[in-house]
């Protein structure tokens, strides 16, 4: 259930944050994911939370508009098909999540871990 | 660490990405937010079911009631709340189009669009009309009527800007990464400008008349383009119970005159491309409004009829928008508005309607002006002195505001110039004076009967229309409304000497000379961009190279011949697939072929003759033969006007302009001109009916190289020609592409090659106790492509029906069936 709950944590985040602010806390959320390293393999965990935000917050869309229409549209203007979009906005979200994730991983782990581990030994994995 | 700088690396990469524009594609970041972002186009797709707002500016509350076709009825207590929540509504459904048709009439749609539209912006502010409509603009009264209303469309326009949060945002502007700019008073004239320059500037005559002059001398070229049409079928009836053949003989081709031919070149450079297009449009143009009124002896119901559908290029979102305005005691009016404009254009009120076609006057001249220093003028003759020249700086910015480029325009009392190889010509034009539109039309949308109507629109300056109307005391009356120049030798074919006042207008048509006709015997009132006065009337020069008169010829034959005329006849007529043009050419085709003698040569023609004598003369969708007419019109043409073709630089041969299809059928007549003759065979002189059977041959085998063999269905008219309706940005997936449409070149429904141009709006209006209307245009209200509102009456367009209109006198007469949003605003601060 904890597990759970804690895999769930991070694409609420995403989400409730993409709402409240925008595209760009993406990364950021993404980074301090990985730069607390709450996970293993945080990359993947925060890629894999960055699509299912976005893709949960377009599912929320899609019942108040037709959004299959926007797609076909937008998409059709570069020579798309309409799943492209989806496609792509799902990918966006997980490689900037993921992408930010793998940075702030290797901060926690190298420099930021280098100045820390003298004194607390935090930032080895276990 | 290599893993990390490899994210770094990527993170950079993507954030760039995401928030900056990369060429054409713009910042993903911003577009791709599920939340704000382009899906939230769906969020906002429909209309709130009810919503309470409260805009600044407003006197009392107002009642906005979208029906079911998403028509805003909105119920005011004054006419300045009411052009409020015009401006608001408007605004709301249309916000990219309102900006970008003022950024164009402006010239400033490079700082939307960056250095790719700096040619056509220079172009625009070389020809004044923004210069022109702030100068209108400034000589408003403040206090008057219109100008509050103006004022009050602005601050609803704005109301909408001020409150529009991310999920708001156009889908254009998302697309260009822009946001929108506050509205501004005086674009609501810009508008009036923009349509005046769509309407009269591209369809003059001159430039057509001096390359035809370079081309084969003077008297052809005034031959070619004859100041009356050939064929007689005005809009002012003439008394005749058809039309009036007035077939002269042409001259031969004469000789090329290179003083024409650098005139033109002059010229050529002051109207642009866009008019150089239109300069040499096939024959019949697109261009084909049409309207008209059936007197209640002639109709059914025994009310007056009013049918009316304007052909305009074709956009979406439309260039109109339709809403009812009702303000008690004050005004009641339903129809379509152009965005920008807080009045109803074309439309009805409880007591009249009306519709309008392009008169296609002449109200451009050009001089030739003397001046002080052809590098560097500062000052030009007028009979003998000299006269400081107006000088007006035009700076041109791009996206992120710097400098693109700068010039200056230099401006005559005529108005602005231009110059080529040291030439300089100076451009009368009528649109760049006071207008008068707004005034009128605002009294005009009050009127109770024919008459006062009429009254009200007597200033009216440009763009000059022939306004068909009806009442319901039974009147219906016609007038070609605008002012017409009064040139000093009564014609305006000249590019006339600019250093002496004698060559300027010396006057304007006095009203009582018009165009006009009211309540005729004939008992309808017909008006398709024809020549409105026969000059066996009244010679009086009033523009030339009028369009053949195929659809008036046709709507007058079906409105004699029906003398219980319906709303859905009238509605019937607007897509009806008949063709004069057709019924007159047909025979010439058939008779040359069966006059020859049989042979190897003549073949295919004798084929062809077989395939179109069982044509039934009609466009309809599942037609098979018209393909082969049009194939054949189009050899006709081609090999008729061989004079006329030029190599061009591309070395590609192209006519200089095309004669009207009047003419051609003028030629006709005349079987052993020298016109006929083939300049590629030096040993044969060809005659009318050879070049009629080898045009037929030749489309036969045409239409069997592109469409197969004739019944095979390849040859259905619905396959080869179509509507097509772009977006603004001429996206293909915001666009309504290959529609099949009823109708063909001349018929009342004409069908162009690009399919860009047609009926932009249609309506039927019956004038009985109670007004009942039918309307479509081709498009939607909403210019929001996610919505069902965008595109929803495309396919009944295309189908050629109408939908009933709602025309409640309060909110609570509408079926709430058929409501489908309440907007209530209400004065805020």
């Amino acid at each position: 259930m904890r597990t759970t709950l804690v895999r769930l944590t991070l694409p609420t985040v995403i989400a409730l944050t993409t709402a409240a602010l925008g595209w760009w806390s993406v990364p950021i959320v993404g980074g301090i994911w990985g730069l607390l390293r709450l996970s293993e393999r945080p990359v993947a965990v925060a890629a894999a939370s960055g699509a299912l935000a976005w893709g949960v917050l377009l599912l929320i869309m899609a019942l108040t508009g037709p959004i299959t229409e926007v797609a076909d549209r937008v998409a059709g203007m570069f020579g798309l098909p309409g799943i492209a979009l989806v496609l792509i906005t799902l990918f966006l979200a997980a490689a900037l999540a993921g992408s930010a994730a793998g940075l702030g991983d290797s901060l926690s782990a190298g420099p930021l871990a280098r100045r820390a581990a003298p004194e607390t030994g935090r930032g080895e994995r276990p | 660490m290599k893993r990390g700088a490899l994210s770094g690396t990527l993170l950079v990469g993507l954030v760039i990405l995401a928030s900056q524009r990369i060429g054409a594609l713009p910042p993903l970041g911003p577009l791709l937010d599920p939340v704000n972002g382009v899906w939230a186009l769906a969020t906002i797709a429909e209309l709130p079911e009810r919503e309470e707002l409260q805009i600044p500016g407003l006197s009392a509350p107002v009642e906005i009631v979208f029906d079911d076709r998403g028509v805003p009825h909105i119920f005011a207590s004054t006419s300045a709340d009411a052009a409020q929540a015009l401006g608001y509504v408007v605004a709301r459904d249309r916000l990219f189009q309102l900006e970008f048709r003022w950024r164009v009439t402006a010239g400033r749609v490079s700082e939307l669009v960056g250095e790719a539209a700096l040619s056509s912006d220079r172009y625009l502010r070389r020809l004044g009309l923004a210069w022109s409509a702030e100068r209108d603009f400034a000589a408003l009264d403040p206090a008057s009527p219109v100008a509050r209303e103006i004022a009050a469309y602005t601050d609803g326009v704005n109301a909408w800007i001020d409150q529009l949060g991310r999920r708001d945002l156009p889908l254009e502007y998302r697309l260009l990464g822009a946001k929108p700019s506050p509205w501004e008073p005086a674009y609501s004239l810009y508008l009036i400008k923009l349509m005046g320059w769509d309407l009269t500037f591209a369809i003059t005559d001159d430039l057509r008349r001096l390359r035809l002059q370079a081309r084969v001398g003077r008297e052809a070229a005034d031959a070619l383009l004859p100041v009356n049409s050939p064929i007689q079928e005005p809009i002012q009836p003439n008394g005749s119970d058809g039309p009036r053949f007035d077939f002269r003989v042409l001259p031969p081709p004469g000789e090329i005159d290179r003083e024409a031919a650098q005139i033109a070149r002059t010229l050529e450079r002051a109207l642009g491309s866009l008019a150089l297009e239109a300069s040499n449009l096939p024959e019949p143009t697109p261009w084909a409004s049409n309207n008209w009124v059936v007197a209640p002896e002639r109709t059914a119901a025994g009310y007056a009829l009013l049918a009316g559908d304007p052909h305009l290029g074709l956009t979406l979102p439309s260039i109109w928008y339709e809403a009812h305005i009702v303000v008690p005691g004050d005004l009641d009016v339903y129809g379509v508005t152009l965005p920008a404009l807080p009045l109803i254009v074309l439309g009805f009120n409880r007591d009249v309607a009306w519709s309008m076609t392009n008169t296609g006057a002449d109200i451009i001249d050009y001089y030739e002006e003397e001046l002080d220093d052809r590098e560097r003028p500062t000052r030009y003759r007028l009979d003998g002195e000299w006269r400081p020249l107006e000088l007006r700086i035009e700076s041109f910015r791009g996206v992120d505001g710097e400098e693109l480029a700068t010039d200056t325009i230099y401006h005559t009392h005529r108005g602005p110039m231009v110059s080529d190889d040291g030439r300089w010509l100076s451009m009368r034009w009528l649109v760049l004076e006071e207008s008068g539109q707004e005034e009128s039309l605002r009294a005009a949308v009050r009127a109770t009967n024919v008459d006062e109507w009429l009254g009200a629109m007597e200033e009216v300056s440009t763009p000059a229309q022939n306004v068909v109307l009806a009442d319901r005391q039974g009147t219906v009356a016609i007038r070609s409304n605008g002012k017409y120049p009064l040139h000093p030798d009564g014609s305006g074919l000249e590019v006339r000497p600019g250093n002496t006042s004698a060559s300027d207008w010396v006057g304007f048509w006095p009203l009582q000379k018009y165009p006009f006709s009211l309540n005729p015997e004939q008992g309808y009132l017909a008006s398709t961009n024809q020549q409105p006065i026969d000059p066996e009337v009244d010679d009086t020069y009033l523009g030339s190279g009028w369009p053949a008169p195929w659809r008036a010829m046709r709507i007058n034959q079906l409105l004699r011949a029906d003398s219980a005329v319906t709303p859905q006849a009238m509605r019937r007529y607007q897509t009806d697939p008949g063709s004069a043009r057709a019924d007159l050419f047909v025979p010439f085709f058939l008779g040359a072929v069966a006059g020859a003698i049989p042979n190897d040569e003549n073949a295919a023609a004798r084929d062809a003759t077989r395939l179109l004598g069982e044509w039934d003369r009609r466009y309809t969708r599942e037609n098979e033969r018209a393909v082969l007419f049009e194939y054949a019109m189009n050899e006709l043409v081609r090999r008729t006007w061989d004079e006329l073709e030029v190599t061009r630089d591309d070395g590609r041969r192209r006519r200089v302009a095309t004669p009207s299809t009047a003419v051609l059928a003028s030629l006709l007549h005349q079987p052993e001109s020298e016109w006929w003759d083939d300049r590629a065979t030096d040993d044969t002189k060809e005659m009318r009916d050879a070049v009629l059977i080898a045009s037929l041959g030749a489309a036969l085998e045409r239409a069997r190289a592109e469409h197969g063999e004739p019944d095979e269905g390849g040859w259905r008219w619905d396959r080869i020609r179509h509507a097509n309706i772009y977006h603004l940005l001429r996206f293909p997936s915001l666009s309504a592409l290959d529609l099949p449409i009823q109708g063909g070149p001349g018929t009342l429904n004409p069908s162009s090659g690009s399919g860009t141009h047609g009926a932009s709006w249609r309506m039927v209006v019956e004038l009985g106790p109670e007004v009942s209307a039918w309307s479509i245009y081709p498009g939607g209200q909403s210019g929001n492509p996610a919505s069902s509102r965008y595109d929803d009456r495309i396919q009944k367009w295309v189908e050629g029906e109408l939908d009933p209109v709602l025309f409640p006198r309060r909110p609570a007469d509408i079926d709430p069936g058929r409501v489908t949003s309440v907007l209530s605003l209400s004065p805020g601060r």
